[in-house]
């Protein structure tokens, strides 16, 4: 079996192009993106972050009132008793701070998973 | 020859004056890269001027805490793909892939058939899955880093460089079978 080395062939490859190829191609691809302007920069990956930061702080002051309303409102006796007081809690609530926890509720991405 | 650093200000300071810097860089690079996939001139002319139009478009979307070599190889292997999935019926032939098509050199009018070392090679390559051939010819022909190669395939590093060593065996093994 004969041997083989990569240095006999180094980069020489079978392909050729016609003469002039690349400045030829270089101008047709010119008159291309002539007609073809440039995308602006995505803007999601901005608003993910904010999205993300969001829900993020969303979350977090929900926490912060849930969690405050059970320590409040936890009954001492019955710890089945605990929704019932988070629920009472609720219905104490301006309507306003009702309607901005349901819709925190309903906008966080991650409560159906 | 400008850096990529050079043709990235230019483009955003004077996109067309700034283009022209980049053809003048990767013209060439770009084509070799895809005429050693797709085999046939007028395939790699196509997705040679492809690449660039979509280079020109997206180009405010490259990052520039990546290679700008590896983001434009990367269009360029994607087209080159693309081009392979439509001679099989699919929408891009797959890393794992080996194109049947380029496996015999098709005739071609731009092809030297009498060195027959460089067409040996050259059908040893392509014997290779692509993901070996892509390791294999962007690390020999192109130099790119392993890493660089990496943010081409979306694989790492060292799944690269696996996949170079593994491809330069198999040519070896190709190329004493048929001396």
């Amino acid at each position: 079996m004969e041997q083989f080395d990569f240095n006999d062939v180094g980069r020489r490859m079978p392909y050729q192009v016609p003469d002039g190829f690349f400045s030829s191609i270089e101008e047709k691809i010119m008159q291309h993106v002539a007609d073809s302007p440039m995308e602006e920069a995505p803007a999601h990956s901005i608003s993910r972050v904010k999205i993300l930061w969001r829900t993020l702080i969303s979350t977090a002051a929900v926490a912060a009132i849930v969690i405050g309303l059970w320590v409040v409102f936890q009954p001492k006796d019955s710890a089945a008793a605990d929704f019932a007081a988070v629920e009472k809690a609720f219905d104490q609530l301006s309507p306003e701070d009702q309607a901005f926890l349901l819709q925190v509720y309903e906008d966080d991405a991650f409560m159906d998973e | 020859m400008h850096n990529d650093k050079d043709i990235i200000k230019a483009v955003q300071a004077d996109p067309e004056h700034g283009f022209r810097l980049l053809l003048k860089r990767y013209s060439e690079p770009v084509y070799w890269h895809i005429r050693r996939l797709v085999v046939a001139h007028d395939d790699a002319q196509d997705a040679s001027q492809e690449t660039f139009v979509r280079v020109f478009r997206h180009f405010r979307q490259y990052d520039s805490k990546q290679s700008f070599k590896a983001w434009v190889f990367k269009i360029a292997t994607n087209e080159a793909l693309r081009l392979l999935g439509k001679r099989s019926g699919k929408v891009m032939v797959s890393l794992d892939d080996t194109p049947e098509e380029t496996l015999n050199m098709k005739a071609d009018e731009y092809f030297d058939y009498s060195d027959a070392l460089s067409v040996k090679l050259q059908q040893a390559v392509h014997a290779l899955p692509v993901k070996q051939q892509l390791a294999f010819n962007m690390r020999y022909y192109d130099e790119l880093s392993y890493k660089e190669i990496a943010a081409v395939t979306g694989s790492t590093a060292a799944n690269v460089k696996m996949n170079y060593h593994v491809a330069k065996e198999k040519i070896v093994k190709f190329m004493k079978s048929n001396i």
